[in-house]
């Protein structure tokens, strides 16, 4: 199920939300959140259902043997049979068909390869699982012996299917002991509605201009730019409104999640974009992956290696394409420059022309990013940078500038702290003020999101497919 | 107090949304009806069965219900349309179609006043310029008997929408000419005539469901008034068959996609005499992964549809192509662009002022192709029954004035035109205040240069 559909807007969640506070103790609101939460991804996976059950079964009994075993080779075997059959289970559905054609290219086979369906959500919840499991044999968190509840911590419908990635430890204490404030449910819902807008107002609708330019935009320099630029906004609002709401869900049910993204385009070089960015996924692969390879502990060399690896992985976990490996190593490779290299240079530089780089850097890393295809994204780079021997601009790109120009305009002003600025003002006028604008924006943002839902076809996350 | 205003109003946005959802449930008509705004057939209330919800199916026309029953559902649109439409962002289709003709030298200043778009043709021969009129003359055009005939949609009440308009004196002139080509060439010769709704009409058809049909009278008013051998095509009659075969038409710019050129092209091959060609007798590259290509019939019959629709013939046997100039000069050209992804990467695109194909295959027969670029992707069916196919794009800058360098009699006696292929969509034919008026003029006289 979408957050911005009608079924989830008028329907499941306002009945969730009814269940949910006339449950009375919390092991009841558990049951109906448990179990609204398999209905929530059964509605959009009937069958997939059943991997999400075995990751987390699997990492349930695994994690017991962990806790209940004082060995440490039974304790070892135990995490690698949790994080194998994890990771074997995201391996198959996600990269199998890739890898096999890659070998089938390799060694020129003759084979057919497999389409398997992508299970919605599994990159995101098999890292969940995985941070129990590892939690657990760390001894930072401790054993969940209800498996309800552990599946309840995998499948919480508000951060099941785009994050953000909540690490058990996150909220191991909440998962037994948790309390719903007024304000919470206020903030909560209000979250949730700038989430709605942000994705039916913004995202979709620089989508639109996206598909307006077929082929990434390369039959001119501008359009190919301009392409890159409306995706950048794009993926954005639409990733960071699927934050928002689930934030904001969780808030209205009493879990706190961590905040996924902090205006990533406000950045002054490519590791600050990062910082801003998908913070849940750069945490988790920092704390899993990064340091358990030594982190920056052992040298210059090892820790620019420990880097590409980390962000060889972190494209791969976008999606089982090469374009998605060069994303990563694009930023892996940034990060060390600047790490090693450009860090006086970056620290003498004018923060304005640090700001407009570090954008163009992301604007650049979404071209790659978009296009799947090696040879499609050869030549939106190559147009790009002039050297397609295209038309600076051409009619389609002349078209869809024109038609096109408020909205990116107005998405492009809302990606930066904008809002937080002129909420601060108002707060330091008038708190009655702000509580007055705030009802009256959550009304207007909350009935425009419906009219523009409406007459949108069905419009799923582009995070969704990761 | 701050505090209790907002959550009145945000239980009151939930209670109102639940109240909605519930009524749309309950009450709500479950049988769907017709969209008056946007000319389609609403979704009715799902089935329940297994197998539609194991495969989704129940799940997605659900959500397509609680759309379409939503109260005020079409003032809604309406509004959010306005608001978008505030924004700059409406759809302007007669914006789009300005650009397209500017892009595709659809504006010629040559060209009398009387073919403009606007105006209602007045075929009278002195009124031509007077290098513009050759032996067409008002006189042996069969006016008296022609009648008008228009492209339209059709609405689900069974009204027109009318897309385009032919004046009766219109299609009389066009006659004339088609009968002028007709006459140019050898006795077993055949014209082969066709003008393809674009995009913008097929799509509200077929892909979106705003109309419920579309037609197109245009050969019932031609084909009368031509001669033996002019054959005129109605191109919504050849593809009416196919309207659930998947999406004819590109939603990325305003071409036909390469299997409804192929379609179309049995059409005409069938009226030769030949078995229709099968659509998999050709290996295809997917335009925007050459280097992945030739894909098999097999792998490709797996691809979706939107792959499908994205392929690029690969020829049957070599083709040898020259850019053609000064009537014999020739340049060695390309049978695909391959640096480009878009639509013309087919034919490479248009390039001119002749090219001649040289197919591989013996037929003894030769064509002569008269387009603009919606016949780039059908080429390729047509050569296995052609020794040669010569190709000419007669607009604006795609004919170029400087090195034609002769009539279009004259290319078609050098290469031995057996038959002539009119492949256009409508936006450039008929009304177009080119090709009509050029196919005459430049029968017999070669571009006056600069």
């Amino acid at each position: 199920m979408v957050f911005s559909s009608m079924s989830f807007i008028l329907l499941f969640l306002p009945i969730v939300l009814l269940l949910y506070y006339s449950a009375g103790a919390l092991r009841w609101k558990n049951t109906v959140l448990l179990c609204a939460s398999l209905f929530f991804y059964a509605w959009g996976e009937p069958v997939c259902v059943l991997a999400m059950l075995l990751s987390t079964a699997v990492n349930y009994f695994c994690a017991k043997a962990i806790a209940s075993s004082d060995e440490p080779g039974k304790k070892k075997a135990a995490l690698a049979a949790g994080v194998g059959v994890s990771l074997a289970l995201l391996f198959y559905f996600k990269y199998f068909s890739f890898a096999l054609s890659n070998l089938a290219a390799l060694f020129s086979l003759n084979m057919s390869v497999p389409q398997i369906r992508l299970p919605i959500g599994i990159s995101f919840y098999t890292f969940q699982v995985l941070t129990y499991t590892v939690d657990v044999y760390r001894g930072k968190a401790p054993l969940q012996k209800s498996f309800p509840r552990l599946l309840l911590y995998v499948s919480c419908f508000p951060q099941l299917i785009a994050g953000p990635i909540v690490q058990y430890a996150d909220v191991a204490a909440q998962l037994s002991e948790r309390s719903t404030a007024l304000a919470d449910f206020n903030e909560g819902f209000e979250r949730f509605v700038v989430g709605l807008a942000k994705k039916v107002l913004l995202a979709n609708l620089c989508g639109a201009a996206v598909e307006a330019l077929p082929g990434g935009g390369a039959s001119s320099l501008a359009g190919a730019w301009y392409h890159a630029f409306l995706y950048t906004l794009q993926i954005y609002f639409d990733f960071s409104a699927y934050s928002d709401m689930a934030i904001g869900l969780g808030r209205m049910l009493g879990f706190r999640y961590k905040e996924n993204f902090n205006y990533p385009y406000v950045s002054l070089s490519a590791t600050e974009f990062w910082r801003r960015w998908h913070i849940s996924l750069g945490s988790f692969f920092r704390d899993y992956v990064y340091i358990p390879l030594g982190g920056n502990r052992r040298g210059a060399g090892r820790t620019a290696l420990n880097l590409l690896i980390v962000w060889a992985l972190t494209g791969l976990w976008h999606g089982a394409a090469w374009n998605f490996v060069l994303w990563g190593l694009y930023f892996g490779v940034l990060l060390i420059l600047e790490r090693f290299v450009l860090k006086s240079v970056i620290e003498k530089t004018p923060k304005a022309v640090r700001w407009i780089v570090t954008f163009l850097i992301a604007v650049v890393g979404w071209a790659i990013f978009y296009e799947t295809d090696l040879s499609a994204l050869g030549s939106t780079l190559r147009a790009m940078f002039g050297l397609a021997g295209v038309p600076l601009l051409d009619e389609t790109a002349r078209r869809v500038i024109r038609q096109y120009s408020v909205f990116p305009l107005l998405a492009f002003a809302f990606s930066l702290p904008i809002v937080p600025a002129l909420t601060e003002r108002l707060r330091a006028k008038s708190e009655r003020g702000l509580a007055v604008v705030r009802a009256v924006s959550t009304l207007l943002l909350f009935a425009l999101s419906l009219v523009f839902l409406v007459g949108q076809s069905y419009n799923p996350f582009i995070y969704f497919r990761f | 107090m701050n505090r209790y205003l907002r959550l009145a109003e945000n239980y009151i946005l939930l209670l109102a949304s639940l109240t909605l959802g519930l009524y749309l449930l309950l009450f709500a008509p479950k049988d769907g009806g017709v969209s008056e705004t946007e000319n389609r057939y609403l979704q009715s209330f799902p089935e329940l069965s297994a197998s539609s919800v194991l495969s989704g199916e129940y799940m997605d026309e659900f959500e397509s219900f609680l759309s379409d029953a939503f109260p005020a559902r079409e003032r809604l649109i309406s509004l959010s349309d306005a608001i978008r439409g505030a924004f700059g962002e409406a759809d302007a289709p007669e914006e789009a179609r300005k650009l397209f003709e500017e892009e595709q030298g659809l504006v010629d200043d040559e060209a009398p006043e009387e073919f403009s778009n606007d105006a209602a043709l007045t075929p009278q021969a002195e009124e031509l310029p007077s290098d513009a009129a050759p032996s067409a003359s008002a006189a042996e055009m069969p006016s008296a008997a022609a009648r008008g005939a228009a492209i339209w949609q059709e609405r689900f009440d069974g009204s027109r929408e009318i897309v385009e308009q032919f004046d009766a004196e219109r299609v009389a002139y066009l006659a004339g000419v088609l009968d002028l080509y007709r006459a140019a060439l050898p006795a077993d010769g055949n014209i082969f005539f066709i003008h393809v709704p674009a995009s913008d009409v097929a799509n509200p058809v077929f892909d979106m469901h705003r109309f419920a049909d579309w037609g197109d009278d245009l050969d019932e008013a031609l084909q009368p008034l031509v001669d033996e051998g002019v054959r005129i095509y109605n191109a919504t009659k050849i593809l009416e068959p196919f309207e659930n075969d998947g999406p004819m038409f590109s939603n990325g710019d305003y071409h036909w996609y390469v299997k409804t050129a192929w379609r179309t092209s049995n059409a005409f091959l069938h009226d030769l005499g030949y078995a229709p060609s099968g659509f998999y007798d050709y290996k295809y590259y997917l335009r925007y992964s050459l280097s992945k290509g030739p894909y098999t019939p097999e792998q490709l019959q797996s691809m979706t549809l939107e792959r499908e629709n994205l392929m690029v013939p690969l020829v049957l046997s070599p083709v040898k192509t020259d850019l053609i100039t000064n009537l014999t000069e020739r340049t060695s050209s390309d049978v695909y662009d391959f640096t480009h992804h878009g639509y013309t990467m087919y034919a490479g695109g248009a390039k001119g002022p002749y090219r001649l194909f040289e197919t591989g295959f013996h037929t003894g027969r030769s064509a002569l192709v008269i387009s603009d670029s919606y016949a780039f992707s059908m080429l390729y069916y047509l050569f296995p029954y052609y020794d040669e196919v010569l190709q000419t794009d007669l607009r604006g800058t795609n004919y170029d004035s400087g090195s034609v360098g002769a009539s279009i009699r004259q290319y078609m006696e050098q290469y031995g035109v057996d038959d002539i292929y009119f492949v256009t969509c409508h936006w450039t034919s008929i009304n177009g205040s080119v090709f009509t008026w050029r196919l005459e003029k430049l029968l017999d006289s070669a571009p006056q240069e600069g």
